[in-house]
């Protein structure tokens, strides 16, 4: 099983850090050929940079638009970023501080992040006006990410992984010094989930954030006018 | 608000004539191998314009643009939600252009471009004023504008061009303006404005056309010579260049502000267009553009028409084109024409933000300009001045209706649900207010308005042009 994951996980990371890469570089081949900004813009660069950074820190677009696609979408999100950081306790003995920090709200992130989703998945299937844009990998996409968070949940309330062990693991695919993990069937499949997620982040919708930052109805300053 | 399928699906513009289209050069019937060279073509926009790229691929479906369209609210026909408009041309290009669309259509939602899903371009494409409300609300802002302009352009490559913008274009090339007045009757037109403006104020204000010589080229839109309310803005922008003593002129050759060219989608045309008023103002020596109220006219004029045509003629102190609201606003500020508010006293007003004003540029000099510019101006020359609800203004306004190329007669059904957010609010401070007249600075909307006023219960005429209103109130100097 370790080494099944250790490829897993090493290949996974891969294909997330060349796609994001590729994806990136090719955006910035494709050419703006009009200025079609969406007025009033920012004048300045640090105007439009502040814009979008506001933009993906609260969503602000989406708080106008749509209040609970906004509670439910910030939310997961919110809970998606501490989950990570939480994740980061395997990086290290002892783990690190914002780990550490993070750790005894684990229960509340994951309920977070599960509810988040579940509004999400629920504003899909009720709403039929949304309902109507869905395709299936829209639906499925919501599935994985419940998935890998509920086998997460079972992982961290049965206390069935040896945390020493997995942060030698960790460690172990950074040093190329692979370490020997224990049998563990939900184990296996969160990795592997969530292993199946990092390589559709950057070849799927999942990639929104940064083509917002691409975007030239938002990420050009308005010309200058004097 | 709930969906009714198929609700517009019956709603489609003419289809272009052979001649139409091969007065553009587009061909002229719907060509053999349409679906190859749609996808083909559909490739080339998207890999040449970023815009289009994030609108293919950024989209998650989050659905906060599914009650945003004037024509979704209007109709609740599904494919006028903008991302199901977008979905249209997402679907083919995920078919034909991504690996999951390829493989696992069923999975992603990618389509084939058949015969149902040509008759949706060509019907939704169509159900677009590209006003861009949409856009505001997306969390990743994605034009629909942009899919729409770049749909009808692959449309008309493949022989299924529009009627009424086909047709507009060719008048703007062959009469030098959308209606195709032609020089004599403009100058007709004018003449009969200036004895009309000195019988009722007593001052020789002047029309000029065609002087060579004069500093300011005005390009208007055509609407403006030809009908009411339209021509009595154009009375107000001649009576405040006189009274501010500013040397100008109208031309036969430019005798049209508006660019269908943007709303066909094709750079091209939106070209061929823009090249008559650089042809007219070095014919006649201009040193200043001013454009007059017509919506995405100001949009090219700000944002294009510098890198389409080149304005290096232009006055080093006027280097971009100005709008005639901005050139008024600065006049009114710097004291040098005053306004009596007791001219519109009878009028209760409201202003209606026209999109490209309000979405795709600016005016004056101070950001939002393009807000308070006219509001400055009304509220200036005046007495009541109401707001509408503030969901339905500024930046988040409503579509007249009829813009994008849409203004046109077989349309009409969806031109008038278009306009329902528009005449909710509108109808709201009627009844609250007693608002006697809504103001608009777009020949569009101002047309489209006049078309369906009726149609809610209002009089045809209770929407005016911005500077009726400011050239009622204007104080003239009675001439020596």
């Amino acid at each position: 099983m370790s080494t099944l994951l250790a490829f897993a996980i090493s290949v996974s990371i891969a294909v997330l850090c060349l796609g994001t890469f590729y994806r990136l570089w090719r955006l910035t081949r494709s050419p703006i050929t009009r200025h079609i900004a969406i007025t009033p813009t920012p004048t300045t660069r640090f105007g439009i940079f502040i814009a979008l950074l506001i933009e993906t820190v609260v969503f602000r677009t989406l708080w106008r638009a749509s209040f609970w696609t906004w509670i439910f979408s910030w939310l997961f999100h919110l809970c998606l970023l501490l989950t990570i950081l939480i994740h980061a306790r395997f990086l290290s003995i002892p783990a690190p501080k914002i780990s550490a920090w993070l750790m005894p709200y684990t229960t509340f992130v994951s309920w977070g992040l599960v509810i988040g989703l579940l509004g999400l998945l629920a504003r899909r299937l009720l709403v039929d006006r949304v309902r109507f844009v869905s395709s299936p990998s829209d639906f499925l996409h919501l599935l994985l990410i419940l998935t890998i968070a509920g086998l997460g949940m079972m992982l961290s309330a049965s206390h069935s992984v040896n945390v020493y062990e997995m942060t030698l693991f960790v460690q172990g695919l950074f040093n190329g010094a692979w370490q020997p993990l224990a049998s563990n069937f939900v184990l296996l499949m969160h990795v592997l989930g969530a292993c199946v997620l990092l390589c559709l982040y950057p070849f799927s919708k999942l990639f929104h954030g940064p083509l917002m930052w691409f975007n030239p109805t938002r990420s050009r300053p308005e010309p200058p006018r004097s | 608000m709930k969906i009714k399928p198929d609700a517009t699906a019956h709603v489609q513009p003419h289809l272009a004539s052979a001649e139409q289209q091969a007065a553009l050069g587009f061909p002229t019937e719907l060509i053999p191998n349409w679906q190859e060279e749609a996808v083909r073509l559909l490739g080339e926009k998207v890999t040449e314009s970023r815009a289009l790229k994030v609108a293919m691929d950024a989209c998650m479906k989050c659905g906060a643009c599914t009650d945003k369209c004037h024509y979704f609210l209007g109709t609740q026909d599904p494919y006028n939600m903008p991302v199901a408009r977008q979905d249209l041309m997402r679907s083919v290009y995920r078919r034909h252009y991504t690996f999951s669309g390829k493989y696992l259509p069923w999975l992603v939602g990618a389509k084939d471009l058949d015969d149902a899903m040509l008759d949706r371009w060509y019907t939704y494409f169509h159900q677009c004023s590209q006003c861009r409300r949409c856009s505001v609300y997306c969390p990743v802002g994605i034009d629909t504008s942009e899919v729409s302009m770049a749909g009808r352009d692959i449309l008309a490559s493949i022989g299924m061009g529009q009627k009424y913008a086909n047709q507009v274009i060719g008048k703007v090339h062959t009469k030098g303006n959308n209606l195709g007045l032609p020089q004599p009757a403009l100058a007709d037109t004018l003449e009969g404005l200036e004895e009309d403006v000195l019988e009722d104020t007593g001052v020789p204000v002047r029309f000029p056309l065609d002087e060579v010589g004069a500093d300011v080229l005005l390009v208007t839109p055509s609407a403006d010579f030809f009908a009411e309310p339209h021509v009595d803005g154009l009375i107000g922008y001649a009576k405040v260049m006189h009274q501010a003593g500013i040397s100008w002129t109208l031309s036969s050759h430019a005798s049209e502000a508006a660019n269908f060219g943007l709303f066909v989608g094709s750079a091209q045309q939106t070209k061929n267009v823009a090249l008559r008023i650089r042809e007219a103002a070095l014919e006649l020596g201009v040193r200043r553009l001013v454009f007059g109220e017509c919506g995405h006219a100001w949009r090219v004029a700000q944002n294009h028409l510098s890198d389409l045509v080149g304005l290096e003629f232009l006055d080093a102190a006027y280097p971009r084109p100005q709008h005639i609201a901005e050139v008024t606003h600065e006049l009114w500020q710097t004291g040098v024409i005053t306004f009596d508010k007791s001219a519109n006293a009878s009028r209760v007003v409201t202003f209606h933000d026209s999109c490209n004003v309000a979405r795709a540029s600016k005016l004056g000099n101070t950001p939002g300009g393009q807000f308070t510019v006219p509001r400055d101006l009304l509220k200036a020359s005046c007495e009541h001045y109401v707001e509408m609800a503030k969901p339905t203004t500024h930046q988040s306004t409503f579509c007249c209706g009829g813009g994008g190329g849409l203004l046109t007669d077989e349309l009409m059904e969806l031109r008038i649900k278009g306009a329902s957010p528009r005449m909710n609010a509108l109808t709201q401070v009627i009844e609250s207010h007693q608002v006697t007249h809504m103001v608009a600075m777009c020949a569009i909307c101002k047309s489209q308005f006049s078309a369906v006023f009726p149609e809610y219960g209002l009089e045809f005429d209770s929407v005016l042009s911005l500077h009726q209103v400011v050239g009622d109130a204007l104080l003239m100097t009675p001439s020596a």
